[in-house]
């Protein structure tokens, strides 16, 4: 069935400022994806409402501009404005070390990782929804894995997809 | 999945599972959106000048359905990964055991879906109902567009997706195909798409334009309806190449852009010129125009203009509508999800009925001859958690014939969600079509509670061991398409 691009919008916004939230590590920035991203989808809606999946479309751009340039220009427009604050939310409960360090990577590593610990996509998918190969994946996942001096259980097959 | 504690693994020590919750956690724990997250876009969306997407988006066509019941309160949208879109799917998700889902059975003996008294159009109108191959015979993939007659439909066959490389006609009486036209755009033009086709009288219209770059650019292109080779008509820049309906008539091509207003350009080519009276107007199906147009959001139209005699038909929806939509004569609307009732009514406000069990399609329902199409409720009641439960042997969508006051089912409904198409033609089509072989299906795997990703609704318990976390996708089919050709069904008034 169909459902109105506010109906969708509303109940989903909430989602996918979330995912926003973990692909940037900043509020402000994912409100501003999310709303791009939403955006862009409004201006297509009457043709991907009409396909399958206005939600995967809305990710597979909020993904793609994350690392696009778009993003680059916004940090950069950021960095003159307040310096970011270290992370103190309450009700916090995980890893406040591991998240700041996840921040601090660069854009592309940190998406590779939200898709595949966050999203639970498999690297062929990430990889396509990037625009990248599957090499790419690899190599910017073991180099953001790396850094953030995360073991990686070869030998564990229970990873979340 | 090994488990380090709370999370504050020690250096050197953390594992994937550490990022997996922590990615979770920081989810659930954002920080409230600064301002107005909604009215923002809202009000951005009505301000700023359309801006393409980046993705290929031309014409499109086929809808998935996910679920089932009320389009908001259900899983309509396929979701990624293990992110459970919606409350009832998180919570139905997170039960510890295996405890398969309820099967649909009625909560009070004897309820029946409204909508299970209808029966399929194969049984309802068999000379309209034909099967077609999905694909040409080299391959390449077809995309339905309108009928021409009531046996011959108009496809385009796609080198790659949903890019139109020739236009076939399928004949349903003799099986047979010919290649109507190569549709190749303009030499020289990188990342050109054809997108909506047309069929008028003697022409086939279409327009194309480049829709990943900024570019304000569209062309517009016919071709004899008996075949031949298309010809560019000519192309346009600025305001007039926001095109959002395309028509041809015996001397022109005819369009509308997003903001409203009808243009025309002689087939020999020349200056396109705004046909005066046209503000706001978009355009339905040569010679008509509504107040309306595919961008516009829950506006209820009010006008109906005939372009040739300008004659207007002002056109009110019944109070308490969402949406509501007219064809040359009738008009048909319906309220909220909840409501599952349509309206069907003249465009002058007469022989106003009710069908219950029905819901629009958002504002799209008219379709050729002044049909409409709905979505039908499986719902026939709930189940102990409060979810719907669903009969899935109830047709996915009702065909209305206004005329003669028939309703037959289309589309393919199975317990995971169904699926239909719809012709892409600029003005209301013919064809409503489906795969009857794709199957939704929905993939389940159980993982350590905190380690799916942000699976459960905020305030909701920690679930704890193993959880099940789905996906749902669709799977096979793509050999052949369910067609229903409108033009061929009888009617007698």
């Amino acid at each position: 069935m169909f459902v109105e691009f506010a109906d969708f919008v509303a109940a989903r916004a909430d989602a996918l400022y979330r995912y926003g939230y973990v692909l940037t590590g900043h509020a402000e920035d994912a409100a501003d994806l999310v709303q791009e991203a939403l955006l862009r989808l409004g201006d297509a809606w009457p043709r991907v409402q009409r396909r399958d999946d206005p939600e995967g479309y809305v990710r597979t751009t909020m993904a793609r501009l994350h690392i696009s340039t778009w993003r680059r220009l916004r940090r950069e427009r950021l960095v003159a404005e307040v310096p970011e604050k270290p992370y103190t939310q309450d009700g916090f409960s995980g890893d406040a070390g591991l998240w700041h360090e996840l921040k601090g990577l660069p854009p592309k590593q940190r998406a590779v990782l939200v898709l595949r610990y966050y999203e639970g996509l498999p690297d062929q998918e990430i990889a396509e929804l990037l625009g990248v190969s599957r090499g790419t994946v690899r190599s910017q996942a073991a180099r953001a894995l790396d850094k953030l001096r995360v073991r990686v259980a070869e030998l564990e097959t229970g990873r979340v997809r | 999945m090994n488990q380090s504690g709370d999370g504050t693994g020690p250096m050197g020590g953390r594992s994937e599972a550490d990022l997996v919750r922590t990615l979770a956690k920081a989810a659930d724990a954002a920080p409230e959106p600064v301002g107005d997250l909604l009215g923002v876009i809202e009000r951005r969306r009505v301000r700023r000048t359309r801006r393409r997407a980046q993705s290929i988006l031309a014409v499109a066509a086929v809808i998935t359905v996910i679920g089932g019941g009320t389009a908001v309160a259900r899983g309509v949208f396929p979701h990624r990964g293990g992110e459970g879109p919606i409350l009832a799917d998180a919570t139905a998700t997170a039960v510890t055991s295996e405890k398969p889902r309820p099967t649909p059975t009625p909560s009070r003996s004897g309820t029946k879906a409204p909508g299970a008294s209808i029966r399929p159009a194969a049984e309802v109108w068999p000379a309209a109902v034909s099967k077609i191959p999905a694909k040409a015979a080299d391959g390449w993939k077809y995309r339905p567009i309108t009928a021409l007659s009531a046996t011959e439909l108009l496809l385009a066959a796609e080198s790659s997706f949903e890019k139109a490389g020739r236009l076939e006609v399928y004949d349903t009486g003799s099986g047979s195909r010919t290649v109507l036209a190569e549709t190749p755009g303009p030499e020289g033009v990188k990342g050109y798409f054809a997108q909506s086709f047309d069929v008028g009288a003697e022409h086939v219209v279409w327009y194309g334009e480049t829709p990943n770059n900024g570019d304000k650019w569209a062309d517009f292109w016919v071709v004899p309806r008996s075949g031949g080779t298309a010809r560019q008509v000519g192309e346009v820049t600025g305001e007039q190449s926001e095109v959002d309906a395309v028509g041809v008539t015996a001397d022109s091509v005819v369009w509308s852009v997003d903001k409203g207003g009808v243009y025309r350009m002689p087939l020999d080519g020349g200056t396109p010129e705004r046909i005066e009276g046209t503000d706001g107007l978009h355009l339905v199906s040569w010679p008509w125009a509504a107040d309306v147009g595919e961008r516009d959001f829950r506006k209820p139209q009010t006008r109906l203009v005939n372009l040739e005699t300008m004659q207007v038909t002002e056109v009110k929806a019944p109070d308490g509508l969402t949406a509501f939509d007219c064809g040359l004569e009738w008009c048909f609307g319906s309220g909220d999800g909840e409501d599952d009732r349509a309206v069907v009514e003249r465009a002058d406000g007469s022989q106003h009925r009710t069908l219950p069990g029905l819901g629009a399609l958002g504002g799209d329902i008219v379709l050729a001859r002044d049909m409409g199409l709905f979505h039908i409720s499986g719902v026939v009641g709930l189940d102990g958690r409060g979810e719907e439960i669903e009969d899935h042997h109830v047709p996915l969508l009702a065909l209305y014939d206004p005329l003669t006051g028939t309703l037959a089912g289309a589309g393919r409904r199975d317990p995971k969600g169904g699926g239909y198409g719809r012709g892409t033609s600029s003005s209301p089509t013919s064809i409503i079509y489906w795969d009857d072989d794709r199957r939704t299906v929905e993939k389940c795997r159980m993982v350590e509670a905190d380690t799916a990703p942000a699976s459960r609704p905020s305030g909701a318990p920690a679930p704890t061991g193993k959880i099940k976390s789905c996906e749902t996708t669709e799977e096979g089919g793509g050999k052949e398409f369910t067609v229903v050709n409108l033009l061929a069904i009888p009617r007698t008034e």
